[in-house]
């Protein structure tokens, strides 16, 4: 599995994801995936769009990260995941908590509109 | 008469044999013009229960086998059935996983068994001959994809 991170402007960084979040994949990304959304950066992009499988394991490392986001006044948002594992997502209730967008530019404003709230 | 055809593999008691299970699993199953949306949901059910079986079953340090076969019936019903010989646990007697209230509160246990519960048709288990038995059975009619 693939992980890689860009700035998208002073404050929002992208992660993007590529490959199976499976027990396998997930240990290739877990520990990345922590260093690059730790403190001072706050804002955050999940792009999942080239991720094919999402396992529970996969679940676990995107809620502990945004857990630890939040605790510090942060924001996690998730972007583009496919049919598949939107629907997995959805049926885990993490939507409820990491919000869901189609679009990079509305994702891009819910994670500033969040900075200000 | 209703043919079937059943496909089998086995793998031994090591995560690194997740990958191989997931591949036999896709290959098989789109020899038979299933759609992916099937597919993903018997990979993933596979991958959560396989995955519990090499991480808890077992409390020796011994090679253990692990048998699945795959089961396509001419009305379009798949049964995938997971055998092994760890300590007996049937993952469908354990409760629901609270539904999240916040991020704060969210727990990750027992997601796996949310998903071997829901994305089948019918998910069973027993215990026989010292062998933990589990199927996963769904109606993979594409009207249904």
């Amino acid at each position: 599995m693939n992980i890689n991170c860009e700035q998208l402007d002073e404050d929002v960084y992208k992660i993007n994801l590529e490959g199976r979040m499976d027990i396998l994949g997930n240990q290739e990304i877990e520990l990345k995936f922590t260093a690059m959304t730790c403190s001072p950066r706050k804002l955050f992009i999940v792009d999942l769009s080239l991720v094919d499988f999402m396992a529970s394991i996969g679940i676990r490392t995107l809620l502990v990260n945004t857990k630890a986001i939040n605790g510090r006044k942060g924001k996690c948002v998730i972007l583009n995941p496919s049919e598949t594992v939107e629907k997995i997502l959805i049926m885990a209730g993490i939507d409820t908590l990491i919000p869901i967008f189609n679009s990079l530019e509305l994702a891009v404003a819910a994670v500033h509109q969040a900075e200000h709230n | 008469m209703q043919t079937s055809q059943k496909f089998e593999l086995e793998i031994v008691n090591n995560l690194n044999e997740l990958r191989r299970m997931s591949e036999w699993l896709h290959q098989t199953l789109k020899n038979f013009n299933i759609a992916n949306s099937f597919i993903s949901n018997f990979d993933l059910c596979a991958n959560e229960t396989v995955a519990n079986i090499i991480s808890y079953a077992y409390k020796d340090d011994f090679r253990h086998q692990i048998y699945l076969c795959i089961e396509v019936k001419e009305n379009q019903t798949v049964t995938l059935s997971i055998q092994d010989d760890g300590t007996p646990f049937n993952p469908f007697e354990m409760q629901e996983p609270t539904p999240f209230d916040t991020i704060e509160n969210a727990s990750i246990g027992g997601l796996g068994i949310h998903f071997m519960r829901n994305l089948m048709d019918e998910s069973n288990y027993c215990c026989a001959n010292g062998k933990n038995n589990i199927k996963f059975i769904a109606n993979v009619n594409p009207a249904l994809a």
